[in-house]
């Protein structure tokens, strides 16, 4: 009996009921039972039957209940369950089919809303657990899962590739950026160096321009030298000529004071005799006074005669003395002078020879003006050349600060693309991760 | 819940249950299920549960009259480390699905090893109104060569604190500490097992 569902024993009572009126019928009619028998089984009878009913009515009840969890879940509501089953058999076990029923719905419900979710969130780490699924729905869970992975695949696939494209196009922002930079700092150096080329030039023109002008007063200063050196080779030409003059005016008057020796040698003879006959009158006046002493006062007069007659021997040998010691000053004046007219002669020999120096040397001279003359022309060619070039110069330094601001332009334009260029791809990739 | 949920015979009031753990001894006898089957069981917000299968009944060898009302601690097994149950209700309370590892106890001390898939239940209004947890049969190679050893070392850690607490965040701590070493999350982790 208490195996029985609720069906079962309202389907027992039934029967107990109808085989108990049968019985009190059969009974009845036969007349084996006794009138308390009969009551007996006619209450027994109507237990039964109201038993039957109690049952069914209690099978009606929990069948609505079920019916509003199965409609429940037919509208979606996977909370619902039947739960206090107290009935066995055929009863009881509808009700734990209808949940499981409820229970594997649910499971794949929850199942496949958890994996669907996590791929709106882009993670395809969590698939449908195929692990208690059944039938049709592991099929379909299985079918989900290969759609889920060949995604997950495919996503990976698509990751791979935009990561390696924003490596390839990070390092060429990179090196755009790391080149414009250095096209800057170029431009930056051209640009300085362009500006320092065109002052040189400037400061090159202008010197250019006072070496042609230094080189025409060079050339000018080479001429004047030119005439001063011609008029001093006039003037050594005139001196050299002075000079042998002077050479043979001295040998003449080495001849003369030659000359002038002989006489003083000759005056000096003539000088002597006239000592000797200054000499001998003295001796004469001597004898005399002798004489004149020996006639006494007659010789008186006579002696007065011979004191003056050696008097003026005296005064004769006194004169030769000085004329001798004179000639003797005239000798040695005159020796003198000879070795003064060698020293002389040698000195203007001397003056010749440096004169004739200088004129090699004014001819040296002059070789070295006219090449500094020639030079000097080259060096004012030279001068205009520069002049010419620097102003070529100063026109290509000028090229050069336009070209150089330029090309600053352009690096600050490649490095404002390259940063464009890496926000929109950054950009890109972006919306291309939250696509996918 | 709803009217559904209510009991089919409203006159009998569910028993009130007390954990296994501490009152009955464990053995060392497994119970298992088949790979098709899941064991289910909701929960109202508190962890009491509301409903449970007949695979639940099966292996942890209740009654649903005396399942129905009592806390899920009720089978919680004494080798499980509080530490994935803190964390199983962290996640949940951030309204995410979890899946955990668990080693449960049968009225009469047996165990079973289920991975556990618990998710929150909402209304027709879209409040959250419980939990809702499906139990698959594990890979026994994972709960052997990892899941157990890794149990066993989380729950030594918990009892080397005097404070359950302290123990439990420890274990945390290490269970953190060995999935970032792996270079991965809790969700990843299992989910890859």
């Amino acid at each position: 009996m208490m195996n029985l569902s609720s069906l079962s024993k309202a389907h027992l009572s039934v029967t107990l009921s109808i085989v108990t009126i049968f019985a009190n019928l059969i009974g009845h009619e036969m007349g084996v039972l006794s009138t308390l028998s009969m009551s007996v089984f006619l209450i027994l009878g109507v237990l039964l039957s109201a038993a039957s009913f109690w049952y069914i009515n209690v099978s009606d009840k929990k069948i609505e209940r079920l019916q509003n969890i199965v409609l429940a879940v037919a509208q979606g509501d996977y909370e619902a369950r039947v739960i206090g089953i107290d009935e066995r058999g055929n009863f009881g076990n509808l009700m734990r089919a209808i949940n499981e029923l409820i229970d594997r719905s649910d499971s794949y419900v929850r199942e496949t809303t958890a994996a669907m979710t996590a791929i709106s969130h882009n993670r395809y780490t969590r698939p449908i657990i195929e692990v208690g699924m059944v039938g049709a729905l592991l099929h379909g869970a299985k079918a989900m899962n290969c759609a889920i992975n060949m995604m997950g695949n495919k996503v990976a696939e698509f990751r791979r590739v935009t990561n390696h494209f924003e490596t390839q196009v990070h390092n060429i922002v990179s090196s755009l950026g790391a080149a414009s930079d250095a096209l800057s700092s170029t431009a930056g150096q051209m640009d300085s160096t362009a500006n320092d080329t065109s002052q040189k030039a400037t400061i090159v023109a202008a010197a250019a321009e006072e070496a042609s002008a230094n080189v025409q007063t060079v050339a000018a200063a080479a001429e004047q030298l030119s005439a001063s050196v011609t008029c001093i080779e006039k003037q050594m030409q005139h001196t050299s000529s002075i000079t042998q003059n002077a050479v043979s005016r001295i040998i003449e008057t080495q001849d003369s004071v030659r000359g002038l020796s002989e006489a003083a040698t000759k005056i000096g003879t003539v000088v002597k005799l006239i000592a000797d006959i200054s000499d001998q009158t003295n001796l004469l006046a001597l004898n005399a006074t002798i004489e004149a002493a020996r006639a006494g006062e007659a010789g008186k007069g006579f002696a007065v005669v011979a004191q003056e007659v050696k008097a003026l021997a005296a005064q004769t040998g006194r004169a030769t003395s000085d004329i001798a010691a004179q000639i003797s000053g005239i000798q040695n004046a005159t020796h003198q002078a000879a070795d003064h007219f060698v020293e002389v002669e040698n000195i203007v020999r001397d003056v010749n020879s440096t004169t004739a120096s200088i004129a090699h040397a004014m001819q040296e001279q002059m070789h070295a003006i006219s090449e500094i003359a020639n030079s000097v022309t080259q060096a004012s060619i030279g001068a205009q050349e520069v002049t010419t070039h620097i102003h070529d110069v100063s026109h290509a330094a000028g090229q050069t600060l336009c070209a150089a601001t330029d090309l600053l332009h352009s690096a600050g334009n490649l490095s404002e693309e390259s940063t464009t260029l890496k926000n929109e791809v950054n950009h890109f990739l972006h919306e291309m991760r939250k696509v996918v | 819940m709803g009217a559904q949920l209510a009991f089919l015979n409203p006159t009998k009031t569910p028993p009130k249950m007390r954990k296994l753990a501490g009152r009955i001894a464990p053995t060392n006898t497994e119970r298992t299920f088949g790979f098709d089957e899941l064991i289910v069981s909701k929960t109202d917000l508190k962890g009491r549960m509301t409903y449970v299968n007949d695979v639940f009944l099966r292996l942890a060898g209740f009654t649903e009259y005396e399942m129905i009302g009592a806390p899920h601690s009720v089978i919680r097994h004494p080798d499980m480390p509080r530490c994935v149950f803190k964390l199983l209700w962290d996640w949940l309370s951030a309204e995410k699905e979890i899946f955990a590892y668990v080693k449960n106890m049968s009225s009469n001390g047996d165990y079973y090893w289920v991975l556990a898939h618990v998710t929150p239940s909402y209304n027709k209004d879209g409040t959250l109104c419980g939990y809702h947890s499906n139990r698959r049969k594990p890979a026994r190679n994972v709960i052997d060569q990892i899941i157990a050893p890794l149990y066993a070392d989380l729950l030594a850690i918990e009892k080397t604190h005097t404070n359950k607490d302290a123990g439990m965040n420890a274990a945390l701590e290490k269970l953190v500490e060995i999935l970032t070493l792996k270079g991965t999350n809790y969700d990843e982790f299992i989910l890859s097992l």
